[in-house]
């Protein structure tokens, strides 16, 4: 009898393929988790290696008594999960004491993103959730354990990509060169069972994220349970009122150059100029017993106009980028209610001091409110005459004021604190606002705070805008010498000779270092230095800056993209799109991976900007960007992030997209007719694949040095 | 003809991709995994556990006794017995031959009594006699490296033929990470190559490295 172990990563399907397996004919197969480490542990306590007891007994129990069984095999997940030492370790063991046993070591490629390392249900086939860091890099190294020992035994050992489960032909191939021969029916059967006992869980518990598996039902969507990952606030921007819609102008009293005026002042202006309401900003008044005071006079002014609706808004509110017009429902004088102890005690024994009572009255922050025309005229009724009190700057003496004249009938309405947040909330209890009221002496770290928090955008950082090239169209392809791991550039580009259908535009090198190969006289193609001195991130950030805006159009490329048959600009005007990522927030950020932190921060901006619903555009294949659009994306938001542009740029501007379905392959067996690009990591750039580019791009191209 | 090489965890598979390359020289890979190591397993190659300690990378008195002895047995019914490293690359084995009547053949440094352990071949006759004055004339305790000092030894028992380092016919050499050349070039051109991390490569590199010349 053949005999097998899947040896398996965690989250690579292992469980489908025991299932599939299972199903086949003459072929028996069980999951027996913990057998190997339990067997060997048995040997080395026996001092000899006698495993054919253990092991064997395994697999005995997992074949079927009707004598048809053929082949039969056993699965043991993360055998080997510990380290280089224990995997070699436990793997040689295996092979010396079964003879003629084959592995079949089953992984999960890092290209897909969506991995999950959490504890789920015992039977889940991969779900997509969070990667913890530790478990992330145990992972990884699993798997290069996996390929090296692979290196070692080539022929009593097999790689398989649990990607290749996926899809009938593929799975059928890859078990045939083992011996194994899947029929469809299990194939199929095993996938729906699968499918089948996901959707029963899922629908005992509340769905918390939502995945899409491309199985045999496209677009089968589970969702699985992710009870351990932190949810961010269900709103990272806050719930919008209908606006008003009469006139509307707006005073601030501004002076000097601090830096939190720098800040405030532009979102202030902006929001003014989305909403098309007049704004005055103040100066610095004098004569005043506080400049505050000049509120009144302020009041005064719009009386004396034809506006319906006045607004004051401190100097030190920082206005979300998407707040939405002020509210409807702001009737008469709308101020918001403070809640703190420390002014309310002081505005109690200020009162007594004074001499007044404002009973039944409602303590407000005078740092935003807004009125309406008769709310100003009996305000200025209720002042008329009296003294202006400084106590907590004007705010005590406008309290005295609303509370008058709401006795002669002025309505008061409460302003909700998503229009006032005050800093002392913001570090005790921050939600999503629209006007961050940066009181108090610390208002930049406040500031920081609700960015780091993510309820605020990252601010764009300015950048130095070239000339525009004149050059309409042109390929960009950032590029790191001591990054490649084989001589991928090289193979992209001749792919690119031979099937971009534009063979005039140029093509940019971005990178510290030429390649070698690269003539002097390249044509086309030509290399554009960017100093990476500073390190990575920021030389990847120039380059994003410089390649963005190098023409009218850029087709933004990496190395690890071949084209498998022409194909020109007009096949990357409509995005290609895996799946939507609002609700894959979560997971990507406490994924540890910078690059899909990248992603998850882009669409939390988008959101800050008020997009919809956020597609996964990063999908490693090139894309299309255009100089102007570019532009506004540096301009409006806080880069760079790694993963972000693609997301950042198509999520704002609205580009049309379609599921990327089959457009890309990430090796070169049975490739679909519709596949235009072959992309890989270096996980899969195997030795094959590598033969096959080789092979398929032997030619050198026009700008290649022979002699390099 | 037998190549011994010690080697250990980190390096178990560039270990492998040798053998395999001594393999195809037509000689036989003998790999030496350390008594705390965990097990290894190679298609088609012996593996060995040793009990000798290696003192770090292969020092000391015991190790190279245990060494010349572990030589010895591997050789019996053989001229020659070698010796080479996890990183080296076997092309061909003539680089031994036609030396006279020497004890050893090694690339070393020009003027100097030594040898590197990347391949050096014993003749297997003269390791008797390595053993004995190694044991009348070694001190335990001392910095003893094994290359260096198995050199001296057969230095001082019929000699050695010494390729030169770095010159011109010299069959034997250190890879230059940063050449143009393809690995049949310089297959063809050297018997033996050993990658050594080195010019900023890791043990990573020196894997591929040796799998491009698979």
């Amino acid at each position: 009898m053949r005999t097998f172990v899947i040896i398996t990563t965690p989250r690579a399907r292992g469980d489908l393929l025991v299932r599939m397996l299972a199903g086949t004919s003459g072929v028996a197969c069980a999951n027996a988790d913990g057998l190997l480490a339990k067997a060997k542990a048995f040997d080395d306590a026996m001092g000899a290696i006698s495993v054919g007891a253990a092991v064997g007994a395994g697999i005995a129990a997992a074949a079927r008594a009707d004598g048809a069984t053929r082949v039969c095999g056993i699965a043991d997940r993360y055998a080997g999960h510990e380290g280089w030492r224990e995997a070699v370790g436990l793997w040689s063991w295996l092979l010396e004491s079964v003879p003629d046993l084959h592995v079949i070591f089953l992984f999960r490629d890092q290209a897909e993103t969506e991995l999950s390392m959490e504890a789920t249900h015992r039977r889940w086939v991969p779900s997509y959730g969070t990667c913890s860091g530790k478990a992330g890099t145990r992972m990884i190294g699993q798997v290069r354990a996996m390929e090296d020992f692979h290196v070692i035994n080539p022929t009593r050992t097999t790689l398989l990509d649990s990607a290749d489960l996926l899809t009938f032909a593929t799975a059928q191939e890859r078990l045939a060169s083992m011996g194994l021969d899947l029929d469809e029916g299990a194939w199929v059967g095993a996938l729906a069972e699968v499918t089948h006992e996901r959707r029963a869980i899922a629908a005992e518990r509340p769905p918390h994220e939502e995945i899409d598996w491309d199985l045999i039902e496209p677009a089968v969507v589970i969702s699985p349970r992710q009870a351990d990952v932190k949810p961010l606030p269900p709103l990272m921007v806050a719930e919008r009122l209908e606006a008003f819609s009469g006139t509307v102008e707006v005073h601030t009293l501004r002076y000097g150059d601090a830096g939190w005026i720098q800040e405030c002042g532009p979102t202030l202006e902006g929001w003014c100029r989305r909403h098309g309401y007049g704004l005055t900003v103040h100066g610095q008044p004098e004569g005043l017993p506080d400049e505050k005071f000049a509120t009144v006079e302020m009041i005064r002014g719009f009386l004396a106009g034809g506006a319906e609706r006045m607004i004051f808004v401190d100097a030190d509110v920082y206005v979300h980028p998407s707040a939405p017009g002020w509210p409807e429902e702001m009737k008469g004088f709308s101020s918001m209610p403070e809640t703190f102890g420390r002014v309310l005690g002081n505005w109690e024994q200020w009162q007594v001091k004074q001499g007044l009572r404002c009973r039944g009255w409602r303590y407000r922050n005078s740092g935003v409110w807004s009125c309406d025309r008769e709310a100003a005229r009996l305000f200025l009724e209720a002042l008329e005459g009296d003294a202006w009190r400084v106590a907590y700057r004007e705010q005590h003496q406008f309290n005295v004021w609303w509370h008058r004249a709401a006795e002669k009938g002025m309505v008061v309405s409460d302003l909700q604190p998503v229009w006032n947040m005050l800093s002392k909330v913001a570090r005790t209890d921050l939600k999503p606002a629209w006007f961050y009221h940066l009181n108090g002496p610390e208002k930049l770290a406040t500031l920081k705070l609700v960015r780091d928090a993510r309820f605020l955008p990252g601010a764009p950082v300015a950048i130095q805008v070239p000339e525009r090239t004149g050059i309409p169209r042109a390929i960009c392809i950032p590029w790191l010498a001591s990054a490649a791991k084989w001589d991928e550039l090289r193979y992209c580009l001749r792919s690119i000779e031979r099937h971009w259908t534009d063979r005039e535009c140029p093509i940019f090198i971005l990178g510290p270092e030429r390649p070698s190969w690269l003539k002097e006289d390249s044509g086309r193609v030509r290399f554009q230095f960017i100093s990476y001195h500073r390190g990575k991130a920021r030389g990847m950030a120039e380059a994003t800056r410089q390649g963005m805006l190098m023409a009218d159009e850029v087709a933004w490329w990496n190395d690890d993209i071949y084209l498998l048959r022409d194909c020109g600009w007009e096949d990357l005007r409509v995005a290609v799109t895996e799946g939507m990522l609002d609700h894959k927030v979560p997971s990507l950020l406490a994924s540890g991976n910078g690059w899909q932190a990248g992603m998850a921060n882009a669409v939390i901006d988008l959101k800050h900007h008020g997009a919809g619903e956020v597609m996964r555009y990063a999908t490693h294949t090139p894309y299309l960007f255009e100089r102007e659009k570019s532009l506004e994306i540096f301009r409006t938001f806080r880069l760079p992030y790694k993963g972000a542009w693609e997301t950042l740029y198509h999520g704002f501007h609205g580009t049309p997209h379609r599921p990327i379905g089959r457009t890309k392959v990430g090796h070169l067996g049975n490739v679909p007719e519709e596949a235009l690009f072959l992309n890989h990591s270096d996980r899969t750039l195997t030795e094959e694949l590598k033969l096959g580019l080789g092979q398929r791009f032997s030619v050198p191209a026009v700008w290649e040095d022979p002699c390099a | 003809m037998k190549v011994l090489i010690y080697t250990y965890p980190p390096d178990y598979v560039s270990a492998a991709l040798s053998a395999r390359s001594i393999q195809a020289a037509g000689a036989e890979p003998v790999l030496a995994i350390d008594r705390e190591d965990p097990p290894l397993f190679v298609e088609g190659v012996r593996v060995i556990r040793t009990e000798f300690p290696r003192n770090g990378n292969l020092n000391g008195r015991e190790f190279i006794l245990g060494n010349l002895r572990l030589m010895l047995e591997l050789g019996a019914g053989d001229e020659w017995v070698c010796k080479g490293d996890s990183d080296t690359w076997w092309n061909r084995l003539d680089w031994i031959h036609g030396h006279g009547d020497v004890s050893a053949v090694a690339l070393a440094d020009p003027g100097r009594h030594s040898f590197y352990g990347l391949a050096y071949a014993l003749r297997v006759d003269r390791i008797p006699e390595m053993i004995a004055l190694g044991e009348a004339t070694l001190d335990a305790g001392e910095r003893l490296p094994e290359d260096l000092t198995t050199g001296e030894l057969a230095t001082a028992c019929g000699g050695v033929h010494a390729w030169p380092n770095l010159q011109p016919g010299t069959p034997l050499a250190a890879y230059n990470w940063e050449t143009a050349e393809d690995p049949e070039t310089l297959k063809r051109r050297y018997d033996v190559i050993v990658f050594q991390r080195m010019q900023g490569r890791r043990r990573r590199d020196v894997m591929e490295a040796m799998k491009s010349f698979s």
